[in-house]
């Protein structure tokens, strides 16, 4: 008896330390901080080829396919991020918010698909410009969420 | 290629001058070794591992290299004296029943290499034309088979492993990039979990290092590959300096992949998840000319490993059924193993026709690679220790010992694989 | 019959008490050649038994190999108390296993 009630004190302890586990992670902020890592890892890379390609250190190969691989990454990210679902108000706004980051973040992607394939060096180094900043952006969201 | 036309000269030569060239296959021997040893699995964790964690897992190349070594040196040797191949042995001496289990097991994880490289291929060419992967993979897979089914062992080998010289691009980014050695040496020498990862991703990842660099493939192509150019007693020396000074070169190679990756990446906060993102560095230290020799490098190194794993799928498993195998009999002559080989290459173009990324394949079967390792190690140590096999040239005492403290290491990494891959997400 | 029906079986002596399970055969190469070049044709002398595993004895059966020890000492631990039995002392083999006859010898599994 006093075994059975010694094992079922650890398994008690061992479901208590589970559900705290579990518990830390159930709120949205950990997988919404690892998407804006995973955006901003992406822009970021964009915003280095296309830099790379005005100083003629890129091959255009190179960039449009890093430019591809980059909004495959960045969609992932979209993905995962809007396929959570939210159980409060707060989880809800701050997935609103992470998604319209996201979102603008997509949209720079495509148009420096655009500017690259245009060959247009004013429009390239405007959108290098941007994605810059989303992708520092995109990084302190990220580690706000998910230190 | 002019490795061996000196080798048909050096045939007919006189004692100096074969002497002379000799060296020359010792070189190449070498180079091809150091070539031949990255892979899509060394180049994508090391970029992978160098981009989110620094040099702080240097340390782990270090140990896969010195394992490799001593594992490669023990099986080229047991295939040297004794005639036989890694999977002729494990049939021989696990019995049937362990060695089924041991076949599948390996065999699955290689047909899972031989995946991530013809993969690799695919991006590498994408890499050179923009154009698709998706489109390259029948190409790149027709063009291994081709390759498999025509060319000579000595010059697929020889071939794939100089142009995969043309790596040491990254050494030489490297210093172009003019680093901050010391805190590099400091990453190297302290290694500490970064800010923003887990304990458990950074040994996930430790494991992955661990795996990528002692891939089981390498042990099957080098045994085999002994038989195949009919290594006797007298090649022993060659193929140990060829191992000794070759691997570690090769590991060299990897850490300045990781370093490169590091020293470009890690601060702009980009976590690699695309070949694209491997060659980066490379492009901001060396523009277009070291983007080309990159290029040309990956090509060839995922070329040679897709050729090595197709290889090693025909080796494994017509050792283990006892078919007649091997690249020095004409196809007609080993028709299964030729077969396997066919099949192999179509389940592998069948997966990546999926649309699954080839990258995620490719870090996936690294950390299998470390689960299956001591499959693949434990019968060979037994049988280097075997008289009946190997005479006098059995493992000596420290052989023994520092295998035996690598055995212990191999068997941790295996067990730990799959709980830190669950625990780590995979390393997200 | 082929060695891989017997290997695993199960043995049991003439009181029907099992005694373990079939590891291996043990054979020796003094048959008539078949024809004049040939080697001689191997004979199955008797079976190894072993009382816990079921695995092979990777070879460690032979007297002179004890290195690496640690996997040495393992291998003769799990085969701990395993005996050979001549083919002789079989009385029958059935579905159940292998049975032996009345008065069997165990005899020493080491080789060389």
């Amino acid at each position: 008896m006093n075994r059975l009630g010694r094992s079922l004190k650890r398994f008690a302890m061992l479901a208590a330390l589970l559900l705290l586990a579990t518990g830390c992670s159930s709120g949205l902020a950990d997988p919404l901080g690892q998407s804006a890592k995973e955006a901003s890892a992406a822009v970021g890379s964009a915003a280095m080829v296309l830099r790379l390609e005005t100083e003629d250190k890129a091959t255009d190969a190179l960039s449009e396919t890093t430019l591809g691989d980059m909004v495959d990454q960045s969609t992932a990210a979209y993905q995962s991020a809007a396929e959570l679902t939210p159980k409060t108000a707060d989880d809800l706004a701050l997935q609103q918010n992470i998604l319209q980051t996201l979102d603008r973040a997509l949209r720079s992607l495509h148009s420096a698909q655009l500017a690259q394939a245009s060959g247009d060096a004013s429009a390239v180094q405007a959108v290098v410009v941007r994605l810059q900043a989303q992708a520092a952006e995109l990084a302190e969201l990220g580690k706000e969420l998910k230190p | 290629m002019s490795g061996k036309g000196s080798g048909s000269l050096a045939d007919q030569a006189t004692g100096k001058s074969s002497a002379n060239l000799s060296i020359l296959g010792v070189a190449l021997g070498i180079l091809t070794a150091i070539g031949g040893f990255v892979d899509i699995g060394d180049l994508v964790t090391n970029a992978v591992v160098g981009s989110r964690f620094g040099l702080s897992l240097v340390w782990v190349t270090v140990l896969g290299v010195v394992g490799i070594c001593i594992f490669a040196q023990i099986s080229g040797r047991v295939a040297a004296v004794s005639g036989r191949a890694t999977f002729e042995i494990i049939r021989e001496r696990l019995g049937p029943r362990a060695s089924l289990l041991n076949l599948l097991a390996s065999f699955f994880i290689n047909l899972m290499t031989l995946t991530a490289e013809v993969g690799g291929v695919a991006l590498a060419l994408q890499l050179a034309s923009s154009v698709h992967y998706l489109a390259w993979v029948p190409v790149a897979g027709f063009a291994v088979w081709l390759v498999v089914w025509r060319v000579k062992f000595k010059i697929l080998e020889n071939v794939t492993g100089l142009l995969g010289l043309t790596l040491i691009v990254f050494a030489v980014c490297l210093f172009l990039l003019n680093p901050d050695w010391n805190h590099l040496f400091n990453q190297a020498t302290r290694p500490a979990v970064p800010e923003g990862e887990a304990p458990a991703t950074y040994w996930y990842y430790a494991v992955a290092l661990f795996g990528a660099a002692m891939t089981p493939y390498e042990v099957f192509f080098f045994s085999s590959g002994a038989v195949e150019e009919k290594w006797t007693v007298k090649d022993l020396s060659q193929s140990r300096l060829n191992v000794l000074v070759g691997f570690p070169l090769g590991g060299f190679l990897s850490v300045a992949i990781a370093a490169c990756a590091a020293v470009v990446l890690l601060p702009a906060g980009i976590g690699v998840t695309s070949l694209s993102q491997v060659v980066l560095p490379v492009a901001e230290a060396g523009g277009k000319l070291a983007l080309a020799f990159v290029i040309v490098g990956v090509l060839a190194a995922t070329f040679g490993a897709a050729l090595e794993t197709t290889l090693s799928s025909g080796y494994t498993l017509s050792q283990f059924f006892g078919w007649s195998w091997g690249k020095f009999r004409r196809p007609v002559r080993a028709a299964r193993f030729h077969l396997v080989m066919i099949l192999c290459l179509l389940v592998g173009m069948g997966v990546l026709a999926t649309g699954v990324d080839p990258i995620k394949v490719t870090e996936y079967s690294v950390v299998f690679s470390a689960v299956a390792l001591p499959l693949t190690y434990i019968p060979i140590l037994i049988v280097a220790n075997d008289p009946d096999y190997m005479g006098r040239h059995v493992n000596g005492r420290l052989l023994n010992f520092t295998a035996l403290v690598f055995m212990v290491i191999i068997l941790l990494a295996a067990l730990a694989a799959i709980p830190l891959m669950l625990l780590s997400g995979a390393g997200a | 019959m082929i060695l891989s029906d017997l290997l695993t079986a199960k043995v049991f002596d003439d009181a029907g008490v099992r005694l373990g399970r079939v590891i291996d055969g043990r054979f020796a190469l003094d048959g008539r050649p078949e024809a004049e070049a040939s080697l001689a044709q191997a004979r199955l002398v008797g079976l190894l038994v072993s009382p816990h595993s079921r695995g092979s004895y990777l070879g460690y059966e032979r007297r002179d190999l004890n290195a690496p020890w640690p996997i040495a000492k393992l291998e003769r631990w799990r085969h701990r108390g395993s005996f050979l039995v001549l083919w002789e002392d079989l009385h029958s083999i059935d579905d159940d296993g292998v049975h032996l006859r009345a008065g069997f010898t165990r005899h020493d599994i080491r080789l060389g």
